[in-house]
């Protein structure tokens, strides 16, 4: 059995409601979130902006001078500080427990089962503001698992999920031990074995035999609901005539999330590691027609299929290095390459990525380009709402506007300066950060151990005694 | 086997006819050295040498013999090392100043024929670098098994060659470049190795300047040095080893040398590059260019184990492609090389006093077009190319 | 927060008129930073033959002026960790003082024209730690001559050895295979410890005993007389203990007052008292993501902050990095990051280092009559949002690298 229904709009439904009941004594019913400056990536910046929350959604932002705030609701008053929605991952391999799997195609598989609620990978995202993850398998596949769009707070995976089955990862780039020949075969072959399955599933049904019929029963499938009916195949790359024949709770549960994918119902993450990949990549999804659904995920220098991607009109999450350097090989000169501006240059959707889950993930990935030709709010949308729109959150993360869900990020300051901090997140209404509560963090940034890990010796005897002597000398003056 | 008839007896016919009164070479184009050509020429070659050259010589009771292409004086390969194999080093000591390669030396091997049939009759034989000092190289002839220099120069290593292609013994050596016979208390080192560039350039400085040392004679130019090196950083170590000692000799360089062109015809040294890489050629070829406008002396090395013997040409082909003149790329063949390596006044062109090794070609030496017709090592026939076309 | 800075990219044509004189020129910028703190406004920095000749705040950029929104020294790394090849140190002997790592610098490496685009203009290469003692440092500018003895800044003024595990690391008992020079000591901190005690106490006695006397054993005289620094790799507390007590220990012995800086010093915050005490400065690494830096050592980010507070002479290095994001320049960034204010920072890659190297006469400030090694920037520096938009080596032009797609 699955944790969770097929059918994404009932996923939906289902985990909305799921939230609300989960969730209704940790989130106040009415806050307001008074900032210095709230960022909302709908429009300019708001100075002394309020954001009234109400459950686990924002119902409104404005200007504090202008919105009234209910006389029942919880106030936060930062005036010092920036408030941000917080950032989007588009495309993470980090949180599970190992990202890559040895077989070659899963699609029946799910990061679900692989989540580790607990990772440190969890935690960091929050002290560097990341809010909304997409979680898929790691890079080293043909056709994977599907992924997760998770948020970083809770200790089951139920917790975590925003949005499960949210995609399914396939990769371009040579699985290890295989050719470009042999991954574009694998490819081909797995698309190949859905349509055998689905034309021998008509077949049955045209010639009055009941194997799969027999064998859904046997495996205790549920006929229940729209499964239990036959449909249309839609897709916009080829149909199997008759489907409707055959009752969709009889499709092979290994073959069904393809099949999902065929249908445009399943967005499809795919990695191109070189740009010679992005070819095979835009082919698939064009001859099996999911182009429309398609975001790739790419490795350094791919810029150079830029024509490619252009006229397929697919969005990109770009390398989380963000200058390609390219030696000529016969005259040694450097070339360094700022992707991000091909792909503006040229109107194609990017969102960047982190390059590890600490110091470098998205703010600062995003202020790196800032330094490299992005305007701010170029970068700002491409870690908030260029992301959310392609993992299919568009309104509802990256964003703070009446509707969108209540994740807010406050900063001590210009959320893209290094002297800026996280001091406090919310995440579906509820603080969920506060950075003068870190234990890590003081780990990091004052050298002390958090409570509970292995004695520091060096720091039991006369250097304890100084850092903590000067720990709160330094708070004074930190005012 | 008409081939192998042919070549057995053409060195007897003409050896006989040389005796006394020589031979005149009457040839349609006589390639002199550099630009000069005399079209058509001739040559008097007596006992082994080579007596007169122009557009008429006077041979005296000399017969004349007539032939159709281009001559030009024998080829140089410089730097090659498999000639010597592995027995031309010892990896036990890293300093034998004192050794010398002719020892090594076996003039009988087939690979030396391949070469005297691509027209290359001089090569200068390099001992694999394993060593800082690797004593005395070797200049021999293709054929015939002459050894031009009792003596050759005297081998510095610059390179890393020197740190890390020795046979590690030990098993499961987890680092590339240990061979060093050190005994349990790691405090000894009979050997002598050192692993860095700065501790070999300090033995070298005290070898050069210690009386007991056979590279004492490196100083002042007593005794030619062939520098070994590779990247620019170890030429430019080289070159100031060179100056700082007054060394004269050749610096065996790879094919970025040319940006240290300048400083290299301050120090009166010759340059053996290495033959550009069969994907890059880029940077050879603007070295050459570079090195041919300072005015610094230059020919090839060729490694005859991994290399054919055509590569030689190929490198003054792409020169030319490169922009530079004819004449220029004939001399890194021939004069250029010859001077890089100090034998100007033996082989690499065709002067009177020189050595009668000639080549009669199709076509122009530098086009690679052009073919080998018959080759003469010591005013004797030592290669004759089949008539084309022609089936044994 | 929402001053959003506005950044001019003015493309760095050089004037016709000093483009036969490589190494002048002038460059404008909205802010000098002096290094000195001084923060001028409206500044035009004239230089002729690699010097600066002129300053003059309240300027008007001329049209052909290269121009920026700030403008500060050219950094000085002291921990470039370049041509760290295992050619580059002596691994034949333990300790080897005598051999200086500029006879290994590869000058020709696109390294050093990679760092000088950084705005890193002078370095200090050491010997790579895989040995207790592994010879002289090397000062020079990342651009230049690429004869090294033109390049030096300054010959046989630093002493590299390490402590801790980098020099025992590869070393193995001499069971099994004898044949090779990793069977050998030390293989402990106790052996790494050992020898540079022997190597001391034998280049001290040697005057007397001239038996002791070793290659090198001046140049650990010279160390004890003050006239060569000696610069000890220490990640840990413990090796940083290791290295002030064996100063204080030649101290007390007679045989001299040690000048020591030590190098990677992540956890200088554990022990601050002994550095103080102990007069001893020290290079902090590059800031790592999650804290963890060299063998194990923890390096928290207010480090910077907390010597600074204490009065510890720092500089910070990059370790020759020259990633975006990952520069010296964004070393200062992270420290600032850790609560170090920016004048502070702007001297731990300026004017500290040039005066640890003895060359503030020089280096490490933008003043009349020093090198005009400069670097122009597009914001303020070491915030991530700004970019180096031109840098000068001795007044030269450190060519850009191409940003045109290919």
């Amino acid at each position: 059995m699955k944790l969770f229904p097929k059918n994404l709009s009932a996923a939906l439904t289902c985990m909305a409601g799921a939230m609300v009941l989960a969730t209704p004594a940790l989130a106040q019913a009415k806050q307001a979130i008074k900032a210095g400056t709230v960022i909302t990536m709908d429009g300019e910046p708001i100075q002394d902006g309020v954001i009234l929350m109400d459950g686990t959604r924002i119902i409104a932002v404005g200007k504090a001078s202008e919105l009234e705030i209910p006389w029942d609701a919880e106030v936060t008053d930062m005036p010092d500080m920036v408030a941000m929605p917080g950032f989007v991952e588009a495309h993470s391999i980090d949180g599970t427990d190992r990202s890559n799997e040895s077989l070659d195609v899963v699609p029946f598989f799910d990061v679900n089962d692989s989540l580790n609620p607990v990772d440190f990978y969890f935690e960091d995202c929050l002290r560097y503001g990341i809010t909304t993850i997409n979680v898929q398998q790691g890079n080293d596949t043909v056709i994977a698992a599907q992924g997760a769009i998770v948020k970083p707070v809770g200790k089951t995976v139920d917790a975590l999920m925003v949005m499960p089955q949210s995609g399914i990862k396939m990769s371009a780039t040579p699985k290890r031990g295989k050719s470009r020949a042999t991954q574009a075969a694998a490819l081909r072959k797995a698309f190949f074995d859905l349509r055998m399955h689905l034309e021998d599933l008509v077949d049955q049904k045209r010639q009055g035999l009941d194997t799969s019929r027999r064998e859904a029963l046997a495996q205790g499938r549920d006929y229940e609901g729209e499964d239990a009916k036959g449909r249309k195949m839609a897709g916009k790359g080829w149909v199997v005539d008759g489907l409707d024949l055959v009752p969709r709770v009889e499709v092979d549960e290994k073959m069904a999330p393809l099949l999902k994918v065929v249908e445009g119902r399943s967005k499809v993450y795919f990695y191109c590691g070189f740009p010679a990949d992005v070819h095979l990549a835009i082919e698939t999804a064009k001859i099996n027609g999911f182009l429309d659904q398609t975001v790739l995920v790419l490795g350094g220098g791919c810029y150079k299929a830029i024509d490619e991607i252009v006229e397929a009109k697919v969005p990109v999450v770009l390398s989380p290095r963000l200058v390609y350097t390219e030696t000529d090989p016969i005259t040694e000169e450097e070339t360094q390459t700022f992707e991000a501006k091909v792909f503006l240059d040229r109107g194609v959707p990017f969102a960047l990525a982190s390059a590890d889950s600490g110091m470098e993930s998205l703010w600062f990935q995003a202020a790196l380009s800032v330094g490299q030709g992005l305007t701010r709010e170029q970068a700002l949308a491409a870690v908030t709402t260029a992301p959310a729109r392609m993992i299919g959150l568009e309104g509802r993360v990256g964003v703070l506007k009446a509707g969108a869900d209540a994740n807010v990020v406050l900063f001590s300051g210009d959320p893209l300066s290094v002297r800026s901090q996280v001091e406090h997140v919310f995440v579906d209404g509820k603080q969920v950060y506060d950075r003068s509560k870190d234990p890590r963090l003081k780990h990091l940034f004052e050298g002390q151990r958090p409570a509970g890990t292995a004695v520091d010796e060096a720091a039991a005897d006369a250097g304890r005694e100084s850092v903590e002597g000067k720990e709160s000398k330094d708070k004074d003056e930190d005012k | 086997m008409l081939l192998e008839l042919l070549l057995s007896l053409a060195p007897a016919i003409a050896s006989g006819a040389a005796a006394d009164t020589g031979v005149v070479y009457q040839a349609d184009h006589v390639h002199v050295a550099g630009n000069k050509v005399f079209s058509p020429g001739q040559v008097l070659v007596r006992d082994g040498r080579i007596v007169a050259v122009g557009e008429k010589v006077d041979g005296g009771q000399a017969p004349q013999v007539e032939l159709h292409g281009h001559l030009s004086s024998g080829l140089i390969a410089l730097g090659e090392t498999s000639l010597l194999g592995e027995e031309g080093t010892d990896t036990t000591r890293f300093l034998m100043p004192e050794v010398e390669a002719r020892m090594t030396f076996d003039p009988s091997q087939p690979a030396l024929a391949r070469l005297a049939a691509e027209g290359i009759t001089t090569v200068v034989l390099t001992p694999p670098s394993y060593n800082l000092l690797a004593g005395r190289g070797l200049i021999a002839k293709t054929a015939g098994g002459r050894i031009l220099a009792a003596s050759g120069p005297m081998h510095v290593a610059f390179d890393s060659g020197m740190f890390n292609d020795r046979p590690d013994p030990t098993p499961g050596a987890d680092f590339g470049g240990g061979f060093f016979f050190f005994g349990p208390n790691g405090a000894v080192n009979p050997n002598g190795y050192r692993s860095s560039y700065p501790g070999a350039a300090d033995l070298l400085e005290k070898a050069v300047e210690s009386k007991d040392s056979a590279a004492a004679g490196l100083k002042d130019g007593a005794v030619r040095a062939w520098l070994r090196s590779d990247s620019r950083a170890e030429s430019s170590r080289a070159l100031a080893f060179a100056q700082r000692h007054k060394v004269k000799g050749t610096l065996e360089a790879g094919p970025r040398i040319g940006d240290l062109a300048p400083q290299i015809k301050e120090s009166g040294l010759g340059i053996a590059m290495t033959l550009f890489g069969e994907r890059n050629p880029h940077f050879g070829v603007q070295s050459a260019l570079a090195l041919a406008k300072a005015g610094v002396n230059f020919g090839f090395c060729l490694d005859a184990g991994a290399q054919h013997p055509v590569r030689l040409r190929l490198a003054a082909a792409l020169c030319r492609r490169g922009g530079m003149e004819e004449g220029q790329a004939f001399d890194t063949l021939t004069a250029g090389a010859a001077r890089a390596a100090g034998l100007e006044k033996q082989v690499g062109s065709i002067a009177a006093g020189l050595d009668a090794d000639l080549v009669l070609w199709s076509g122009a030496p530098t086009e690679l077009t052009s073919r080998v017709l018959q080759v003469w090592v010591d005013g004797k026939s030592v290669h004759q190319a089949a008539a084309q076309g022609a089936k044994e | 927060m929402k001053r959003l800075i506005s950044v001019a990219l003015f493309a760095l044509a050089l004037p016709t008129a000093w483009a036969q004189d490589a190494d002048s020129g002038s460059v404008f910028a909205d802010v000098l930073y002096t290094s000195k703190g001084h923060a001028l406004k409206n500044v035009m920095v004239t230089f002729v033959d690699g010097k600066i000749t002129a300053i003059t705040p309240g300027a008007t950029a001329g049209e052909d002026t290269p121009r920026g929104a700030a403008l500060t020294a050219g950094m000085i790394d002291l921990s470039a960790r370049v041509t760290y090849s295992s050619t580059a140190v002596e691994q034949t002997n333990e300790v080897e003082a005598s051999l200086s790592v500029a006879g290994a610098l590869d000058l020709f490496d696109p390294e050093w024209l990679r760092m000088a685009r950084t705005g890193t203009t002078t370095v200090l290469t050491t010997p790579p730690d895989r040995n207790v003692v592994g010879g002289l440092c090397a000062i020079v500018k990342t651009q230049g001559s690429t004869d090294i003895a033109k390049r030096q800044l300054k010959g046989r003024t630093f002493l590299r050895g390490a402590m801790g595990d980098a020099p025992s690391s590869g070393n193995r008992p001499a069971w099994g295979s004898p044949n090779s020079i990793y069977n050998r000591r030390p293989t402990t901190r106790m052996g790494v410890e050992w020898e540079w005690r022997k190597a001391f106490f034998d280049a001290a006695a040697a005057k007397d005993y001239p038996e002791l006397e070793f290659p090198g054993a001046d140049v650990f005289r010279a160390v004890l007389s003050g006239n060569v620094t000696l610069y000890v790799q220490a990640f840990t507390a413990i090796d940083m203990r290791t290295a002030v007590f064996l100063k204080e220990e030649m101290k007390a012995e007679g045989f001299g007052d040690i000048q020591m800086w030590l190098d990677g010093t992540a956890e200088a915050w554990k022990d601050p008292q002994l550095l103080q005490r102990s007069g001893t400065g020290v290079v902090l690494p590059p800031f790592p993501s999650n804290g963890y830096s060299g063998e194990g050592s923890f390096f928290a980010w207010f480090v910077a902050k907390d010597l600074d507070q204490r009065g510890i002479p720092f500089a910070l290095s990059a370790h020759g990095e020259t990633q975006a994001g990952r520069t010296l320049a964004d070393q200062a960034g992270r420290a600032m990051r850790g609560g170090l204010e920016f004048e502070k920072a702007l001297a731990a890659v300026t004017l500290i280092p040039a005066r640890v190297l003895g060359l503030e006469d020089r280096l490490g400030s933008v003043e009349v009559g020093k090198d005009a090694d400069l670097v122009l920037w597009s914001g303020p520096p070491f915030e991530l949002t700004s970019r180096v938009l031109a840098v000068w080596v001795s007044g030269e032009t450190v060519p850009a690298a191409s940003t045109t797609p290919r």
